[in-house]
């Protein structure tokens, strides 16, 4: 059985979470760890994009720098995110190709199933949505995304804590100029976050996720190597903190 | 010109073609959106296949072009497909012209007031 490493939860500003992801990818690329499952959250809160996303079509950039909120284009395609500091989990999994499913779709249901598997050790059904969504009573609880490079799969996504419609809206631009009611009560309608389904607090949400995403594998909770903290504080600087990076679309 | 066009793919994601064009040809081209195509960073070989091409160009051969770059790197497409990319950018050069017309309709308009 492939052993696993587990990363405890650690909070990071949006250029060390997303450096870390390519910096562990590059080492499991070359052996020098296992494969890896990471849990984090984004402090201070920050809005994600995707790799193919315009910045200026998705995010109102004066209102990200007025509420302190970090701006980062990720390695991954997919949507724009904002990832509140209290909000919301988020994970990575960081393996061998060989080790998942050839097909995309089978492999966001493997991964999104241990996600399934977490809520549904806190009470919560939920079941995988294709392409990358989970959903709980129709509604998305969890948005993922994947690539493959190097003959490594990262797979990340959040779990929703804990949803603020408006100040999301604040931030991420929808296509309308401004924002309507309308909107809002339509979005409401289609997302949900663990705390409206269950009034738990967030550590308990993480221990499931422990459990949901361990069960099964043969893991050991260890830290980064001292290459790994390295290689993505340098990452941080020459890509995910970089204009040319971030605005390149 | 600058025209741009965007559709959700049916069962796929949101793709928004960008094209800049003068005198009949595409000089820039930009694909964005919240699909997933990897690796990613080939993205830029798709959208240089635009360029220097007629606004004309048949949807057909625009479609094969682009389906040897995908074969070529063996990318990986989800939620968006060559035949969207090249319908969309046939709306956006569309787009593009119309709101030409417009502009210049305007400026005639003010120019004989």
């Amino acid at each position: 059985m492939a052993k696993w490493r587990m990363l405890r939860l650690q909070a990071n500003d949006a250029f060390i979470n997303m450096a870390l992801d390519e910096a562990i990818s590059k080492s499991v690329a070359e052996s020098k760890s296992v494969p890896t499952i990471r849990f984090y959250t984004w402090e201070p809160s920050a809005v994600s994009i995707g790799f193919f996303q315009g910045i200026h079509e998705e995010v109102n950039l004066n209102k990200c720098r007025e509420l302190g909120v970090d701006v980062v284009r990720r390695r991954t395609g997919g949507g724009a995110v904002y990832h509140d500091s209290s909000g919301e989990i988020t994970y990575s999994v960081i393996a061998p190709e060989k080790m998942m499913p050839k097909g995309i779709t089978e492999s966001y249901h493997l991964i999104c199933g241990w996600i399934v598997k977490s809520l549904d050790l806190l009470g919560i059904k939920s079941e995988f949505k294709p392409i990358n969504d989970i959903i709980t009573d129709f509604k998305k609880i969890s948005g993922n995304a994947q690539t493959r490079r190097d003959g490594i799969l990262l797979q990340h996504g959040t779990i929703l804590y804990d949803l603020d419609v408006e100040k999301m809206f604040s931030m991420l631009k929808v296509g309308q100029e401004k924002i309507s009611d309308k909107m809002i009560a339509d979005v409401k309608q289609r997302v949900t976050s663990v705390l409206q389904q269950k009034n738990i607090p967030i550590e308990e949400l993480y221990d499931a996720l422990v459990h949901g995403f361990g069960d099964g594998k043969d893991f050991d909770f260890a830290g980064l190597t001292e290459e790994e903290m390295i290689q993505a504080s340098l990452l941080a600087e020459s890509r995910y903190k970089t204009e040319e990076w971030n605005f390149m679309r | 010109m600058i025209g741009t066009a965007s559709e959700k793919v049916p069962g796929g994601k949101l793709v928004r073609v960008k094209l800049n064009f003068d005198n009949g040809k595409i000089f820039s081209a930009a694909i964005t959106g919240d699909f997933f195509i990897h690796p990613e960073d080939k993205i830029n070989e798709l959208e240089e296949i635009f360029i220097g091409k007629s606004i004309f160009f048949e949807k057909a051969d625009m479609l094969k072009l682009l389906e040897g770059i995908v074969e070529k790197h063996d990318m990986k497409l989800v939620g968006i497909t060559p035949e969207y990319i090249v319908k969309i950018a046939k709306d956006a050069i569309a787009a593009g012209t119309e709101k030409s017309m417009q502009d210049e309709a305007e400026k005639k308009k003010k120019e004989n007031s």
